[in-house]
């Protein structure tokens, strides 16, 4: 080593911790997220720009890249609209624009649609929930899933039980009014407008049955994890405490580190209780 | 690539260098914060273009050239990180406080202070970083015989910094001093 580089070697700042338990927890998260669309291959060596602004063409990847904050776009810039072979192929670039720019953008397009980005868990980061024709759901009849807007996925093998979506289409002339929802890493401290369920995958009580498990049980589980609850019985508000002998019936997590259980004194009935979860 | 692979692949590269990268932006900027979020998003970036990330030893080089531009590109707004990132923050700031920093080298250190950030940076990637000349090249992307001149300017003008400001140059040693006086 030369002499000035053994020098400056000598005044190095401290490295840090190095592979801590955050680490392992850091990576799980980040591949956790949507595999974007292949690009075009660099040259070998190439570092690849990074824009102040990194517009990343992927919905639920920016969604879950929310936490990272690259996911910033100028105001001018809320949605990528692309013309697909007669479809508008749209993603979101920046997931904290105000709802009126989203809906500018769409109308520019003759699109009568809304978009509500909301926030929600990191396993939930991402989902998009489509209703095709809102007038229809509004007079009460069934709109069925499958409509003229659809979800576009990541290629490859998608392993989310919510799915990779990464946009939206949307046929040229679509003239329904429509609602896209779409879920987005709540910022700290921020309720979750989509809450998932508690044993939900990626969220705290995965696989495990509490339905029907007391109430000093589940708590203490939640509690193990980090997480503190509150609880809702029918009818009541939301209270900081419970009868620990009482019942849980369902449960979501209602922002980062907290969940809401709704409680009873009996068991819950059959039927009512939440589908059980995937994946265990 | 499967999902699979890609997340294998990912993994490797993330086991093998995370310590590297945590250090290079934990040395390059004042805020606990701003490290952990540069080190996740440079992370993040290498996920998502998983693609481009060159094949062994390599892979350290472009992960250091994408942190670079991460931190050259500022902080992001606080409301924006995740609570993960956020504890990583804290974690790196406990770290701080029982670490001890000292006074080692104190001349060095005001020396090296003096120095323009290019001078600083392409110093520190030789120094903190352990990196030949031809490796700089690739973290800055510039050419071979670039980064070696840089490089050697940077030397010069950091023991010219050094004789000024009258550190003792028998601890540096002689082909610094050389340095110093043109003699190289």
């Amino acid at each position: 080593m030369h002499e000035i580089d053994r020098l400056v070697a000598g005044i190095a700042p401290d490295p840090g911790p190095g592979t801590t338990p955050i680490a392992r927890e850091l990576l799980e998260e980040i591949i956790s997220f949507p595999v974007p669309e292949r690009r075009p291959r660099r040259g070998r060596f190439a570092v690849p720009p990074l824009r102040r602004w990194a517009a990343v063409p992927a919905l639920a990847a920016l969604a879950a890249l929310l936490s990272f904050g690259v996911a910033q776009a100028p105001a001018s810039a809320a949605l990528d609209i692309e013309l697909v072979g007669g479809h508008y192929v749209i993603t979101v670039q920046d997931l904290l624009a105000e709802p009126e720019v989203y809906q500018r953008e769409l109308r520019a397009r003759g699109l009568d649609i809304t978009l509500d980005v909301v926030p929600t868990s990191a396993s939930l980061a991402g989902q998009i929930i489509v209703i095709s024709d809102m007038d229809r759901l509004r007079s009460g009849r069934m709109v069925p899933g499958e409509g003229p807007i659809t979800t576009i996925d990541a290629p490859g093998r998608c392993e989310r039980f919510i799915g990779c979506p990464i946009g939206v289409k949307v046929p040229v002339g679509f003239d329904k009014k429509a609602g896209i929802i779409l879920g987005r890493r709540a910022l700290p401290g921020e309720k979750y407008t989509m809450p998932p369920g508690i044993a939900q995958p990626g969220e705290p009580l995965h696989c495990v049955d509490y339905v029907n498990e007391s109430v000093a049980r589940v708590s203490a589980l939640l509690r193990e994890r980090g997480v503190t609850p509150s609880y809702v019985s029918f009818g009541g508000r939301a209270t900081p405490t419970a009868p620990g002998d009482w019942y849980v019936h369902d449960g979501v997590m209602s922002a980062d580190g907290q969940a809401l259980l709704l409680v009873g004194p009996e068991r819950a009935e059959r039927g009512t209780q939440p589908a059980s979860p995937s994946g265990c | 690539m499967t999902r699979h692979d890609r997340q294998q692949r990912f993994e490797v590269i993330y086991v093998a260098h995370y310590a590297d990268i945590l250090a290079y932006v934990r040395r390059r900027t004042d805020s606990h914060e701003d490290a952990a979020d540069a080190l996740a998003e440079t992370f993040t970036t290498a996920w998502r273009r998983l693609d481009d990330i060159p094949e062994g030893r390599d892979a350290r080089l472009w992960l250091f050239g994408v942190a670079r531009r991460v931190l050259a590109n500022g902080r992001r707004a606080e409301s924006r990180r995740s609570e993960l990132v956020e504890r990583l923050g804290h974690q790196l700031a406990v770290w701080a406080e029982h670490t001890e920093t000292g006074e080692r080298l104190a001349g060095v250190q005001e020396a090296f202070a003096r120095l323009s950030p290019d001078d600083r940076e392409i110093l520190a990637l030789a120094g903190w970083e352990g990196l030949s000349a031809d490796e700089i090249a690739t973290v800055l992307g510039c050419s071979r015989a670039n980064a070696r001149l840089r490089l050697h300017r940077a030397r010069k003008r950091l023991a010219r910094h050094l004789d000024t400001a009258g550190v003792d140059m028998s601890r540096v040693g002689l082909r610094a001093v050389a340095m110093t006086r043109g003699v190289m």
